[in-house]
C-alpha cells in the first residue's frame, strides 16, 4: 500500500489518539494495583495509610530542598557551560553527568562511609540532610542538561545584543530568565525521581515514604496498604509536577525540541574564572566527595574474588533487564515522536503527560505487576514472573527520555525534505527507510543507551519483580550493603561507577556524531 | 549505515544472549540468611551436586518477614522449593499455615533435637546468638553490661539502640522476652527502653554501624553482625547477656521443605547438604561466625562453644504464636508510637 511521505507533516486525529494510547499503555502496569483498592474497604490499611501522610510530606519537603539546590547549582553550571570558555569544561560536564547514570544508592553508600571515617561530615551527609544532598547529586546533572538544551535554543545574535545592551550581567539575567522554566521543571523532576527510590534512605538509615511503601509490600505483603501509600505519594508528585508545568507554560516543550544549535562560547576573564571555580567546587562536593567515601574502604581490604563473583553472577541479568528496557523505551519513544510530529500542542500535551509518567514512583508499576502475578495463571508466568516483567515496567517508564531525544532529532530535519520527496514521488516507506531511517537508527541508539543506563541503575523495580536468583548489580549491592564489610560494598559500587562512566562516554561520543550539521550533510 | 545496522542486530540478540540458562537441574531457595553468608554455601552445593541454586535473599530491613509473607502468598502455587530460615520462628509459622512439608533428613543425625520440630517440619543447624554490642572507645569503663536490662540503665540514657522489633531476629527476641518474662515484664522492658531514650533503628546492621560510629554506646544485635564489625577492626566489643539469669537467646538456622515444591528431589538434596557437618563448618569459618549445634565441629574463634553458653529456655514452636499475638498488638503500637 502506497502511503504519502507527507503523512509525517500532516495533522490528523490519529496523532492525539496514538499519543493517548501510548500514555495509557505506559500506565497499564499500575492498573492492577489500583484495582486492589476496589476489593472492599480495609480499615487497618486506611488507618496506616493516614499515618503515612506526615512521612510523605517530610519526604517531599526533603526532595524539594534537594531540588532547590540542584536548580541553583545545575542551572548556573549549565548556563556557564554554554556561554563561557574555561579549562577542562568537557571533563567537568562528564564528571557532573556521572551521578545521573549511577544508582543514587551508591552515592549514599559513599556518604555513609564518609560519615563513618569523618564524623564531622554527618552534619551534611547523614540522615535527612544526607537525603537532601543525594537529591541534589541526582538533580544537578538533570538540571544542567535541561539548561544546556534550553540555552542552545538561544541565538548567538540574541546573546550579542544582550551583551551590547548591558554586559555580562544583563546577558546572564536574560538567559537565566529564558531557561528558568526548563531548569525548574528539571529540578522538580529530579526531586520526584529521588523521592521514588528506596536505596538512599535505607543506606542513610532514614525512614522515607518510598522505603515505607517497600516495607508495606515486602515485609507486610499488604498490597492494599502499598497501593494506598503509592497513590498518596503519586498524588503529591502530580500536584508538584502539575504546578511546575502550569508555571512553566508551553515554553519548555518548545525549547527542548527546538532545532539544537550551539552558542559561541567566549572567554571572559571574570566569568570564565568564576565558572571554573564553581565547576571545581560542584564536582568536588557532588561527585568526588562521595567517591572518596567509596575509594577509602575499597582499598583498605581486598574482596576481589567476591567482587568478581558478584559481577559475573549479575552481569547477564543487568544487561538483560537494561537491554530489554532500553529497547522498549527506544521503540515507544520513536512512536511518541511520530505521533507528536512537529505540532506544538501535541508536544506540550505529550511531554506534560510523559513528565508525570517519569515522576511517578516506579513502585506503582512494579507493585501492579506483582499484584497481577499473584492472580495470573501458570501460563502467564513468563510475562509476570520472569525477567521480561522487569524490562516491561522499566521500559514503559523510561520511554519519555527516548521520546525527548527523538523529538530533538525530528526537529532538526527540515520539513522541506518531505515536500521534496512527495514531489519526486517517493512514498512514506521509502522515505523512512532511506532518509529518516538512517539517522533514526543512530538516534535510537542514543535513546537505547540512555534507557539502558537509567534502567541499569534501578534497584527498586528489580527488587520487587526479579525472578528467583536473577539479581542485577545494583540490587546485589542493595542487598549486601547492610551486612557486608564496607570494603566489599565500596568495591562493588566503584565497579558500577566505572562501567557507567564508560557507557556515558559512549553516549556522549554518539551524540557528538548526531550534530545537526552532520545529519544534514548525510541524508542517505 | 552498516555499522548502525550491525549495532542494532547485536542489540536485538543481547537479551537472548544474556538469558538465564534453562533446562538444567535447579533448586529455588528463599533465605532470610544474609546474602553474603548464604551464597558461599549455595556455591559449594552447586559444585558438589551440579544442581543450580537460585537464591532469593531479602533486604536487611524486611528480613525474614518479607520472604515469609511471600511464601504464604505463593502457597497455592509455590515458586520456592526450600526456605532456609535464619530463625526457627518463621519456620514454625510456615508449618502452622500449611506452607511447609515434613522432611526428616538422614543428614540431621548428630544435631540436638531440642532445636528442631519433632514432626520434621523444620530442622535446625548452626546458630547465632542475640548479643549486646558496645563501643569500646566511648563506653565508660565503669559501666558493666551483663544483661539486656542494662540497656535501660541511666548510664546509657539516650545512647542505647535496637532494631525495629517488627522484623527479623529482633522480633523473635521480643517474642522470647514475652515468653520468658511474661507479658507485664516484657512490656515493662520495652516501655523502659523508650523512657530511657532508647533508639529504634532500621536493622541489626544499623545497630552495629551506630554503635561502631559512637552514636549509640550499646545495642542489641546478632553475633554475625558483631563479627563483621570485629573483622573490620571497628571499636566494638560484645557480651552474651544474662548468663547469670534467663540466658542468651540462640537463633539457629532452619531448613524447611516447601509443600508442593516444584523441584522436590533437588530440594531434599539441598536440605541434606544444609544439615550436614560440612555446612556447619563453613558457617563457623565464614564471616557469619555461626556456632555449630553439633558436637565435635570446630566453632568460630571469636565465640565460645555452645556448651559454654547458657541458652535462654524458650519453646521455639510456641514462640510463633506469641510473636503473632504481639505483632498485631503491643509491638505494633509500640513501634508506631515511638519510631
Amino acid at each position: 500500500m502506497s502511503v504519502s511521505a507527507l503523512l509525517l507533516e500532516r495533522p490528523g486525529r490519529w496523532r492525539p489518539a496514538g499519543l493517548a494510547a501510548l500514555i495509557v499503555v505506559a500506565m497499564l502496569p499500575a492498573l492492577p494495583l489500583f484495582l486492589t483498592l476496589f476489593q472492599g474497604p480495609d480499615l487497618p490499611a486506611l488507618k496506616a495509610a493516614r499515618s503515612f501522610a506526615p512521612l510523605a510530606a517530610r519526604s517531599m519537603a526533603t526532595a524539594a530542598a534537594g531540588g532547590l539546590v540542584s536548580l541553583l547549582v545545575g542551572g548556573f553550571a549549565g548556563i556557564t557551560q554554554c556561554l563561557y570558555r574555561f579549562g577542562l569544561a568537557a571533563l567537568f560536564r562528564f564528571v557532573m553527568l556521572l551521578p545521573l547514570v549511577a544508582p543514587p544508592l551508591l552515592w549514599a553508600v559513599g556518604f555513609r562511609n564518609l560519615c563513618r571515617w569523618h564524623p564531622g561530615a554527618s552534619f551534611l551527609f547523614s540522615g535527612w540532610s544526607g537525603m537532601v544532598s543525594i537529591t541534589a547529586i541526582t538533580g544537578v546533572p538533570l538540571v544542567m542538561l535541561g539548561t544546556i538544551m534550553a540555552c542552545n535554543s538561544i541565538g548567538n545574535s540574541q546573546c550579542l545584543a544582550a551583551r551590547l545592551a548591558g554586559g555580562e550581567k544583563t546577558l546572564l539575567r536574560l538567559v537565566a530568565r529564558q531557561v528558568f522554566p526548563v531548569s525548574l521543571l528539571a529540578a522538580c523532576l529530579a526531586a520526584c525521581l529521588t523521592l521514588s527510590v528506596p536505596g538512599p534512605a535505607m543506606a542513610l538509615g532514614v525512614k522515607s515514604a518510598v522505603s515505607e511503601i517497600l516495607l508495606s509490600f515486602s515485609a507486610l505483603y499488604n498490597l492494599k496498604l502499598a497501593a494506598l501509600q503509592s497513590l498518596l505519594l503519586a498524588s503529591g508528585v502530580m500536584v508538584v509536577m502539575g504546578a511546575a508545568m502550569v508555571f512553566a507554560g508551553s515554553s519548555p516543550a518548545t525549547l527542548l525540541v527546538s532545532v539544537p544549535g550551539k552558542l559561541d562560547r567566549i572567554h571572559h576573564r571574570g566569568m570564565s574564572f568564576a565558572a571554573l571555580v564553581f565547576h571545581v567546587a560542584a564536582a568536588a562536593i557532588f561527585v568526588l566527595l562521595p567517591c572518596a567515601g567509596l575509594v577509602g574502604p575499597a582499598f583498605s581490604s581486598p574482596f576481589y574474588p567476591q567482587v568478581v563473583n558478584t559481577v559475573a553472577r549479575t552481569l547477564g541479568n543487568t544487561l538483560f533487564y537494561a537491554g530489554g528496557a532500553g529497547l522498549l523505551a527506544a521503540f515507544m519513544g520513536i512512536l511518541a515522536v511520530f505521533f507528536m510530529g512537529r505540532f506544538n500542542k501535541y508536544r506540550v500535551a505529550g511531554f506534560c503527560f510523559m513528565a508525570v509518567i517519569i515522576a511517578l514512583p516506579p513502585a506503582l508499576g512494579a507493585l501492579g505487576f506483582a499484584a497481577a502475578a499473584a492472580h495470573a495463571p501458570a501460563w502467564a508466568d513468563l510475562l509476570f514472573r520472569g525477567g521480561v516483567s522487569v524490562c516491561i515496567v522499566q521500559g514503559l517508564r523510561l520511554f519519555p527520555f527516548a521520546a525527548l531525544a527523538g523529538a530533538r532529532f525530528f526537529a532538526s530535519m527540515p520539513p522541506s525534505w518531505v515536500y521534496a520527496a512527495e514531489m519526486q514521488g517517493v512514498d512514506f516507506w521509502l522515505y523512512t527507510r532511506k532518509v529518516t531511517g538512517t539517522a533514526l537508527l543512530r538516534i535510537m541508539a542514543v535513546s537505547f543507551l540512555t534507557g539502558f543506563l537509567l534502567s541499569a541503575a534501578d534497584a527498586g523495580t528489580v527488587l520487587l519483580l526479579h525472578p528467583p536468583g536473577a539479581q542485577n548489580l545494583p540490587l546485589a549491592i542493595f542487598t549486601v550493603m547492610a551486612n557486608a564489610p564496607a570494603g566489599l560494598t565500596a568495591q562493588l559500587s566503584l565497579v558500577y561507577i566505572a562501567a557507567a562512566a564508560l557507557f556515558l562516554s559512549a553516549i556522549m561520543a554518539l551524540e557528538r556524531g548526531l550534530s545537526p550539521k552532520r545529519i544534514n550533510n548525510r541524508p542517505g | 549505515m552498516k555499522k548502525t545496522v550491525l549495532f542494532w542486530t547485536l542489540l536485538l540478540f543481547l537479551p537472548l544472549a544474556s538469558c538465564n540458562k534453562g533446562g538444567d537441574r535447579q533448586v529455588i531457595v528463599y533465605t532470610s540468611v544474609d546474602d553474603i553468608f548464604a551464597r558461599p554455601v549455595a556455591a559449594r552445593f552447586e559444585e558438589e551436586t551440579g544442581i543450580r541454586v537460585r537464591l532469593v535473599t531479602d533486604t536487611e530491613e524486611t528480613k525474614s518477614t518479607g520472604l515469609l509473607n511471600r511464601l504464604i502468598a505463593e502457597k497455592q502455587r509455590p515458586v520456592a522449593d526450600v526456605f532456609w530460615s535464619g530463625d526457627p520462628v518463621r519456620a514454625a509459622v510456615l508449618a502452622k499455615k500449611g506452607v511447609s512439608a515434613p522432611y526428616i533428613s538422614p543428614a540431621s543425625r548428630g544435631l540436638p533435637p531440642e532445636y528442631s520440630d519433632p514432626d520434621g517440619y523444620w530442622t535446625s543447624f548452626s546458630t547465632r546468638a542475640r548479643a549486646i554490642i558496645y563501643n569500646t572507645e566511648r563506653l565508660p569503663g565503669a559501666i558493666r553490661l551483663s544483661s539486656v536490662f542494662d540497656l535501660n540503665s541511666p548510664a546509657l540514657k539516650g545512647r542505647a539502640c535496637m532494631a525495629n522489633p517488627l522484623f527479623g531476629t529482633t522480633s523473635m527476641h521480643a517474642a522470647a522476652l514475652f515468653q520468658v518474662l511474661g507479658r507485664q515484664g516484657a512490656e515493662k522492658f520495652f516501655n523502659d527502653f523508650i523512657t530511657n531514650g532508647g533508639m529504634i533503628l532500621g536493622s541489626n546492621g544499623d545497630v552495629k554501624d551506630s554503635v561502631a560510629a559512637g552514636d549509640c554506646l550499646a545495642g542489641l544485635t546478632d553475633t554475625d553482625d558483631i563479627n563483621v564489625a570485629l573483622s573490620e577492626n571497628l571499636p566494638v566489643g560484645f557480651v552474651f547477656p544474662d548468663q547469670d539469669g534467663m540466658g542468651t537467646l540462640l537463633v539457629p538456622n532452619c531448613a524447611v521443605l516447601i509443600k508442593g515444591a516444584p523441584h522436590e528431589e533437588e530440594a531434599r538434596k539441598f536440605i541434606d547438604f544444609l544439615l550436614g557437618p560440612e555446612t556447619e563448618e563453613m558457617l563457623a569459618a565464614s564471616m557469619a561466625a555461626q556456632i555449630p549445634l553439633r558436637k565435635g565441629i570446630k566453632g568460630p574463634a571469636v565465640y565460645p562453644p555452645l556448651s559454654d553458653i547458657k541458652a535462654m529456655k524458650v519453646d521455639y514452636r510456641s514462640l510463633a504464636e506469641t510473636l503473632d499475638g504481639i505483632m498485631q498488638g503491643f509491638l505494633k503500637e509500640w513501634v508506631e508510637s515511638n519510631s
